[in-house]
């Protein structure tokens, strides 16, 4: 038995340190509170209403890197199919912890070349976080707590091409891997291109007296006939190019061919992205990224188009909902209300229910702020797909834009629709008007006749801005209900003060069983330490996903000290009743909630050499760190 | 079958290696296993001595950066080793499991030795092309070779197989530095598990419950101590990812399939072969050695075999008959259709993948068994008793049965016996148990046998692959004109007026060029599978017909190149396929070539002189 004396203790000088303490040159920095001033901009000035190609943006980042180098490092993941810099940002306030130690957002752009919008989503928010720092208290709490790691474009060898290069609104969406699209043992022999030099890819038109095409009510659509209809005069040939192989067919093998986002391991088949799961440098760099950086809880994964924030919460059913849809809410629906209601009929398998609820969550604030549609989103071989049930992150997939011309309001936009706000906004630079043309295949032919690629598919410059702009509002909510984890409390409470303490085994004799001493450790207190750990925002330190799937370790609280010894420890119920005693040197948690509060009591011996410092210290690889010290004096 | 089993890697010029003053004499024997050294100097003295048959490279770098050697072994002088259908063979995808690599040694040094002097290699090498890798888990294939570590399943990427968030860092060790990692036990009758057998107490099995029978000994399975504190012993040891568990087919994330990887071909071993195969799409038929069991695995091991096509399904039978016929051995499927855990052996396996998503005739065999003179069933068989039905009988008599092979063969040197130890944390306990080299790999003096034997399996694998060639080319003769020039068109209100213009040739002849392609070997020409596969902006795969037009030959009608979709193996109907075009020769002499292209079948082409 252990002989117990008791001696008086004396506990002194509590004070706390929390490494995520906000850091202390924001205070010298001048804070704005006012909506109406300047938050910084003006240190770095961009133009918001136009798209930057590849080359652009390298010199844009790398001024950036000059101009905040405590804030931002840039870093090549590594080199896309033609040979250019995969780029990503990490962004954090270097000075309050390396980024790895923070947890983290993820934004990408443009996976799809032709969608390059995603671009400047992700560059806007590098800006804004960057210029907004020490001049804006949300952003500059958000830095100091959290990392920031943006990736602006994913497929860059399409993206730059679509930005500098004559192309269609629909190319180049794929990345360069040489694919044979009409199988004739060839790679990339009969491309698509500009023949009569006006910058853009349009279609070819024929006359031909059988040619099912029209000349619609405006004179420059053409519009395909009904099928009872008699022939239109038109025939038409399809988009701007040649027979560059002489085999007779235009266009029918064109520059590469694999869907990056067709190219991860969730629920990819070879139908939608031979030949394995990620085969392309620009999307094993972005895996591999991830990987090796498992602080990123939450991804923003941009697309375009069609004004859709879709939730990858992995497979899900449809159920109809009984009740009347706004029986619960008590009030007249709003538009928001109306738009969530879409999700209420998607049944998520009970194990990543919570996860669901947080992504709805965080959904709503999405649609209150950009007034798209949530759905429920992940297809086959997508990165949302993977970014939630193969690496665990709450990951969403917004589709930017759609053109504002439902003028009739039947909810389609239809090519006169099209035209007219075309006309009206963009005065002549929307439209590619029809030229002839003598085509050597086709003869006498007109090309001509589509939008500009940077009215239809691409959102057009100008409103650019206030797109980023909300999208950035959103991010950045995200960012902040990452997990923020604090150690509120630390007490010790001792349970007897020992003048020779001893490690030893316990010896069965008959029916006794009998403690002998094996090795004598000195005088010391044995105690029980309680601490509360708090997750103070929404997300927890770990999904369900992510804790179904092992990728990370347990979250952990150790308490060090340079004579203290941690024997065991309780987790405490709500009731403050100690649960099941664990044999362990260190508390671990499979996850902390969001606003949940753990508390621990740990069973430690201390030997006795005053005064002494007792440090506890939360990790957790998605949740951050958290510390905080107490010293001891032991009479 | 007569050969003397040795790999003679001088021969070379013998004044180059005394210039050189090192001597590339290996005497390679079978047996005995070979490190990764001794594997690439005799893949190069190979390629040294047989230049023209065999050429080696790297496919990759393994995770410690070992090079993943591939061997293509074929008659260089006809046709390009890629334009010849191929087989693929490789060993040692799991680290333990290195008979394979030895397998595929002797493959090799069978094949070139015998080519020109065995019609039937000499024909094989003619018309098909080996690509033989014999260690692809090069880091955990040596250390098993070279060092006395046993758990080297997995290649080398470090791996935190208990969660804590440190990788490797409770390995077994040697403690006693007998040279062996065995096993430990301990009498601790109230938490054992294990019981020694009464007539031999060398021998730990488990008690027999039905009887009431209680464990004794508590049991490690292998020799250590508690390297980081955790009071687990051994829980966290060298690496790594099960490679074949790696691949895109059916891969799953580790709460379903326990090491598979981060994601598909995470690993650079996978990644390599992959690839490999995908740059040398001739691979048609693909052999990866394994053990063991004594067994041909084949596709699938994820789904039912019903999700392979019954075309398909013919193929793989006459590859199992093909490899009954050279070594005696069953084949099996490692999808359980029953058993007590019913459902798929596991998912991202290499043959699943070769099969469903390369379109390659695929197969493990899982080298080395008891030997059937040891083997208790097949001896019962042999005298008409009865073995016993129960499964605890059965299996105590299995474990006698290897303890009796060793006795017999190896005069107890399989062995170590159990041995009084003082462990830091356990106490007293006891060191023992199986050498390397038994169970899962033939002892040494059993390496011969068992490579000979699937050396010939290969070689009969190899013959089951296709081979398209152009059988006939047909020219008719449509119209024909001399004198030719060109014309012009003029019109007049409705009347259309020629006039003659410059001269062209002599002559002038409208033909129809009809070409046919045969498939010689016998399986189809693309498996079923592969044909029926929608693949992503693309069509599915076909085999081509050709024609190049060459010398003063146009093509009026038809593609240069037709897709002609698969063709049927040998004497089936269906085992050759055509095209035709319509082309005009202008002038006396032209020239055009008519080319098949099977991507598993092999390229063959004819040069055609018109007059």
């Amino acid at each position: 038995m252990l002989k117990t004396h008791t001696k008086r203790i004396l506990i002194t000088g509590l004070f706390t340190v929390f490494i995520l303490l906000p850091f202390s040159s924001l205070l010298e920095a001048e804070q704005q509170s006012s909506p109406g001033k300047s938050h910084g901009e003006d240190a770095f000035p961009i133009n918001w209403k136009r798209y930057y190609s590849h080359d652009e943006l390298t010199d844009l980042y790398r001024r950036m890197v000059k101009k905040f180098p405590d804030l931002v490092k840039l870093v090549s993941t590594g080199k896309s199919r033609q040979g250019r810099d995969l780029w990503l940002l990490e962004i954090t306030n270097f000075k309050t912890g390396p980024a790895e130690s923070k947890p983290a957002l993820y934004i990408d752009g443009a996976i799809h070349g032709n969608e390059v919008q995603g671009i400047m989503c992700a560059l806007y928010s590098t800006w804004y976080l960057l210029t907004h720092y020490g001049n804006d208290r949300f952003v500059t709490d958000l830095m100091d707590t959290r990392t920031f790691y943006i990736k602006p474009t994913v497929n860059v060898d399409a993206a730059h091409s679509f930005v500098t290069e004559p192309n269609t609104m629909h190319h180049p969406r794929w990345n360069y891997r040489p694919v044979d699209n009409d199988g004739d043992g060839k790679f990339d022999e009969d491309p698509e291109e500009d023949i009569n030099g006006d910058g853009e890819i349009s279609l070819m038109r024929r006359r031909n007296p059988n040619g099912r095409w029209k000349v619609g009510e405006d004179p420059r659509l053409l519009v395909r006939c009904e099928q009872d209809e008699p022939p239109g005069g038109w025939e038409l040939l399809g988009y701007e190019g040649l027979d560059n192989d002489g085999d007779g067919l235009v266009n029918e093998d064109i520059l590469g061919g694999m869907d990056l986002a067709r190219n991860f391991p969730a629920r990819w088949s070879i139908s939608a992205g031979y030949p394995y799961p990620l085969s392309e440098p620009e999307t094993r760099s972005t895996a591999d990224y991830l990987l090796e950086h498992r602080n990123v809880g939450a991804i923003v994964h941009h697309h375009n188009m069609g004004q859709l924030i879709m939730i990858a919460a992995g497979p899900y059913q449809r159920r109809e909902a009984e009740r009347s849809p706004f029986s619960r809410i008590g009030r007249y629906p709003t538009e928001v209300d109306k738009k969530m209601e879409r999700l209420r009929s998607v049944q998520v398998p009970s194990e990543r229910r919570a996860d669901w609820q947080k992504y709805v969550t965080l959904a709503r604030r999405g649609v209150e702020i950009t007034n798209y549609t949530p759905v429920p989103g992940g297809g086959m071989g997508q990165f949302s797909a993977w970014g939630y049930e193969h690496f665990g992150a709450f990951t969403f997939l917004v589709e930017l834009w759609n053109i504002p011309a439902d003028f009739n309001e039947d909810g389609i936009v239809d090519q006169g629709e099209m035209l007219r706000w075309v006309d009206r906004e963009f005065r002549g630079e929307g439209w590619v008007e029809w030229k002839p043309f003598k085509h050597p295949t086709y003869g006498d032919i007109e090309i001509g006749g589509t939008f500009t690629k940077f009215v239809r598919r691409a959102t057009p410059g100008k409103y650019l801005e206030q797109l980023a702009m909300k999208m950035n509002d959103w991010s950045l909510y995200i960012a902040y209900n990452l997990p923020l984890i604090k150690i509120s409390s630390l007490k010790i409470s001792p349970l007897a003060t020992v003048s020779k303490a001893f490690t030893g085994k316990v010896d069965r004799q008959e029916q006794d069983f009998v403690v002998k001493t094996e090795k004598s450790l000195g005088k010391g207190l044995l105690a029980w330490v309680d601490i509360d750990i708090t997750n103070e925002r929404l997300l927890p330190t770990k999904s369900l996903m992510a804790h179904t799937l092992k990728l990370l370790p347990k979250d952990t609280l150790t308490l060090s000290g340079k004579h203290c010894e941690v024997l065991g420890y309780s987790e405490l119920d709500k009731n403050l009743r100690p649960q099941k005693f664990q044999k362990k040197k260190k508390a671990e948690f499979d996850w902390i909630d969001g606003y949940e509060t753990k508390r621990i009591r740990l069973l430690v011996r201390v030997k006795q050499s005053s005064p002494l410092i007792l440090i506890a210290e939360f990790k957790s690889a998605r949740g951050g760190k958290a510390t905080k010290q107490v010293s001891l004096i032991l009479d | 079958m007569k050969h003397n089993n040795r790999l003679i890697l001088l021969a070379v010029s013998s004044l180059c290696l005394v210039v050189a003053g090192v001597s590339l004499a290996q005497d390679i024997t079978f047996d005995k296993y070979h490190s990764y050294k001794e594997i690439t100097a005799c893949l190069k003295a190979v390629q040294a001595e047989y230049p023209h048959l065999a050429r080696l490279s790297s496919m990759g770098k393994s995770h410690l950066g070992k090079d993943i050697w591939v061997i293509e072994i074929t008659n260089r002088k006809i046709k390009k080793p890629e334009h010849k259908p191929a087989m693929y063979i490789d060993g040692g995808t799991h680290g333990n499991e290195v008979t394979g690599s030895e397998v595929c040694l002797h493959t090799i040094d069978y094949l070139v030795r015998n080519y020109g002097k065995d019609e039937r290699i000499t024909k094989l090498l003619d018309t098909r092309t080996f690509y033989i890798a014999p260690s692809v888990n090069p880091d955990s294939n040596n250390l098993f070779v070279t060092t006395p570590i046993r758990s080297l399943r997995n290649n080398q990427r470090p791996f935190d197989e208990d969660n804590d968030g440190l990788v490797d860092e409770d390995p077994a060790e040697d403690l006693n530095g007998d040279g062996f990692i065995t096993m430990m036990r301990k009498k601790d009758p109230e938490e054992g598990t294990m019981v020694a057998l009464a007539d031999d107490p060398r021998i730990m099995v488990r008690p027999n419950k039905e009887n009431g029978e209680k464990g004794v000994y508590k049991v490690w399975r292998s020799e250590g101590i508690d390297n980081d504190g955790d009071e687990k012993i051994n829980e966290d040891g060298r690496g790594g990812v099960n490679v074949n568990r790696n691949y895109p087919a059916y891969w799953q994330p580790e709460h379903k399939q326990r090491r598979g990887g981060v994601y598909p071909l995470s690993e650079s071993e996978s990644r390599a072969i992959v690839d490999f195969c995908l740059a040398h799409p001739n691979i048609a038929t693909v052999q990866s050695y394994h053990t063991s069991g004594g067994f041909l695995y084949q596709p699938l091991a994820a789904e039912k075999v019903q999700a392979i096509p019954k075309e398909d399904q013919a193929v793989f039978k006459k590859i199992s008959e093909a490899y009954k016929k050279a070594t005696g051995n069953i084949t099996r499927r490692p999808y359980r259709e029953r058993g007590p855990r019913p459902g798929p052996y596991g998912f991202g396996i290499f043959i699943d993948w070769a099969y469903m998503h390369f379109g390659a005739y695929s197969g493990t065999t899982e080298l080395w068994k008891l030997p059937d003179k040891y083997d208790p069933e097949k001896q019962k068989k042999k005298k008409d008793e009865k073995a016993p039905s129960d499964a605890y009988s059965k299996y105590i008599e299995r474990t006698k049965a290897w303890y009796k092979f060793i006795d017999q063969e190896l005069k107890g040197e399989g062995f170590v016996p159990w041995r009084q130890f003082d462990h830091p944390t356990l106490g007293k306990i006891e060191i023992g148990g199986w050498k390397k080299f038994i169970r899962s790999n033939p002892p040494p003096k059993f390496l011969k046998e068992t490579v000979e034997k699937n050396t010939m399996a290969d070689i009969a694998q190899a013959e089951l692959t296709p081979l398209v060639v152009i059988d006939k080319v047909k020219v008719s003769l449509i119209q024909g004109g001399d004198g030719a020039k060109s014309a012009s068109l003029k019109k007049e209100g409705e009347t259309y007026k020629v006039s003659k213009g410059e001269k062209l040739a002599n002559r002038v002849a409208i033909l129809e060029v009809t070409a046919t392609a045969r498939n010689e070997g016998p399986v189809q020409s693309i498996t079923k599978k592969l044909q029926t596969t929608r693949l992503p902006q693309r069509p599915n795969v076909s085999d081509l017909l050709i024609l190049e037009p060459a010398k003063n030959v146009t093509i009026l009608a038809e593609n240069s190149r037709v897709r002609i979709g698969s063709i049927l193996a040998k004497n089936e109907t269906g085992d050759a396929k055509s095209a035709s075009w319509l082309i005009q020769l202008t002038g006396k002499e032209g020239q055009i070539k008519i080319i098949s292209l099977s991507q598993k079948g092999g390229y063959d082409e004819k040069i055609i002189t018109l007059k």
